[in-house]
């Protein structure tokens, strides 16, 4: 606790003639252009306590990426043994129904990872 | 209209588009998620600030215990730092199939016109939207920005339809029977192709600063047999005659120049026109028409995505530009509900 509140006075510290880190980006940002390139690369979002919402997340994807890398696997395996070519993955356009199939699949996926990134899944907006 | 180019990917670069252009979807869940964080919060038109560097600052802290704003920031950074890495990736990928097409000498009536010694604006150089390299960072940038982001990816996460919004903005023009029409900062030509759909009779000039944009644009152009006469020359001073054309327009242009350059790019159009001749320029949403909340969604995600110009563009007001040029019947007003694109027309007078 001692050494939370060390860390935070720590980072409440700044350098004469600036109230924060925040304030200094945002006072020079008139006109807007001087402060892009501190915009997007100073600024820490992922904070400390946003560190284990990240590791649910990579786990969540981990696992998802096993599952797809073993089905791949097990396909390749499947279309080399009953002659075709796997390598005719990397060229093969898929029809419109399987274009719809796949972004369905997409949407969903992109849904259960990003919702793990929130204790209590996707939150709605209102 | 005929692709210049076939766009057929394969599998990595298809699916690393896909995922780009639909996690951009799940951001614009999240962010309609922080705008009910903010509220909550108290924040309303009453309690935010006015100026807009402190309303940053006061919605950054109202949001410091907000998941949903934290991970709308995170996905957005890494849709920044990724999205022009993807297509890049995807290029790549199918190299052996794009580079002979883009290669191949286009045969056509469209020209191409690089006038040596020209001045382009300092503010160009700029890496606009975060695509890394800038508008010429890439040896084909014209079709990796032209189809890969703009019609895969921005296409698809867009609020409505990207190109039905070029066709309506080239309608707001108050005739049909122009006889030559520039179209300032044509890039790869999306815009062009509306006004060439709404003005079939109309000789077609594009200007531009990106070479590689305008390269891909002659092919789009030469492949469905349109005779565009496109410059790299800069719309502040194009060199063209005075008096040359009848229309002068732009599609989401002016809130990629500073707003001394697009008092300057007026004053170039109204030059250009014949007296009675039209300009219609369009370009983004008016902070003042937006409600304070979206102006500040707006406004901090223009930082981060790089348009350094988007905040004094979108407070210029765009009608007393244009009359301080000399326009007259000047109109200015938002299409649709999300009033966007922002339309400003004007005639010179004869």
């Amino acid at each position: 606790m001692a050494k939370k509140k060390a860390r935070a006075a720590a980072k409440t510290t700044k350098p004469k003639g600036r109230t924060s880190s925040l304030r200094a980006t945002t006072r020079a940002a008139k006109p807007a252009r001087r402060a892009v390139m501190r915009e997007t690369s100073d600024r820490e979002f992922l904070t400390r306590q946003r560190i284990e919402d990240l590791g649910q997340g990579f786990v969540t994807l981990a696992g998802e990426l096993w599952v797809v890398k073993d089905r791949l696997a097990v396909m390749e395996n499947l279309l080399d043994k009953h002659g075709i070519p796997a390598h005719e993955i990397d060229t093969h356009e898929p029809d419109e129904a399987f274009k719809e199939q796949l972004a369905k699949a997409r949407k969903a996926y992109i849904q259960r990872v990003i919702a793990s990134l929130f204790p209590r899944g996707m939150p709605k907006a209102g | 209209m005929t692709n210049a180019i076939s766009t057929r990917l394969r599998q990595h670069g298809r699916a690393e588009l896909s995922f780009v252009a639909d996690l951009g979807l799940v951001g614009g869940h999240l962010k309609r998620v922080v705008r009910h964080d903010i509220e909550a919060r108290g924040l309303n038109a009453k309690t935010l600030a006015a100026d807009l560097d402190e309303r940053d600052e006061q919605v950054e802290n109202a949001l410091s215990d907000s998941r949903a704003y934290a991970n709308y920031r995170m996905l957005h950074r890494w849709g920044l730092g990724n999205l022009t890495r993807a297509a890049f990736d995807a290029f790549d990928e199918n190299r052996a199939e794009l580079e002979p097409q883009l290669k191949r000498p286009t045969k056509g009536p469209a020209t191409l016109t690089v006038p040596e010694n020209i001045e382009i604006p300092k503010y160009w150089h700029n890496w606009f939207h975060n695509t890394t390299g800038g508008w010429d960072g890439h040896e084909y940038m014209g079709f990796i920005h032209g189809e890969l982001i703009h019609r895969w990816i921005v296409g698809t996460t867009f609020p409505g339809n990207i190109f039905k919004q070029r066709e309506e903005a080239a309608a707001q023009a108050p005739r049909t029977d122009y006889k030559r029409v520039l179209d300032m900062g044509c890039g790869t030509g999306h815009y062009t192709r509306a006004l060439t759909a709404r003005f079939p009779e109309a000789e077609i000039w594009g200007a531009d600063c990106s070479l590689r944009e305008l390269q891909y644009a002659v092919r789009v152009a030469n492949t469905n047999g349109w005779a565009w006469q496109l410059h790299r020359v800069p719309n502040e001073d194009t060199g063209f005659k005075s008096g040359h054309f009848d229309l002068v327009t732009s599609y989401i242009l002016l809130h990629e120049v500073p707003a001394d350059s697009i008092r300057a790019t007026f004053r170039e159009a109204f030059r250009l026109l014949e007296p009675g001749g039209d300009m219609v320029m369009s370009d983004v949403t008016r902070y003042q028409e937006m409600d304070p909340i979206a102006v500040w969604l707006q406004d901090s995600a223009a930082k981060r995505e790089v348009e350094p110009f988007w905040r004094e563009s979108a407070t210029l007001d765009l009608k007393r530009a244009a009359e301080e040029v000399g326009f007259v019947n000047v109109a200015s007003y938002g299409l649709g509900a999300m009033k966007y694109p922002w339309i400003v027309r004007g005639t010179k007078p004869r």
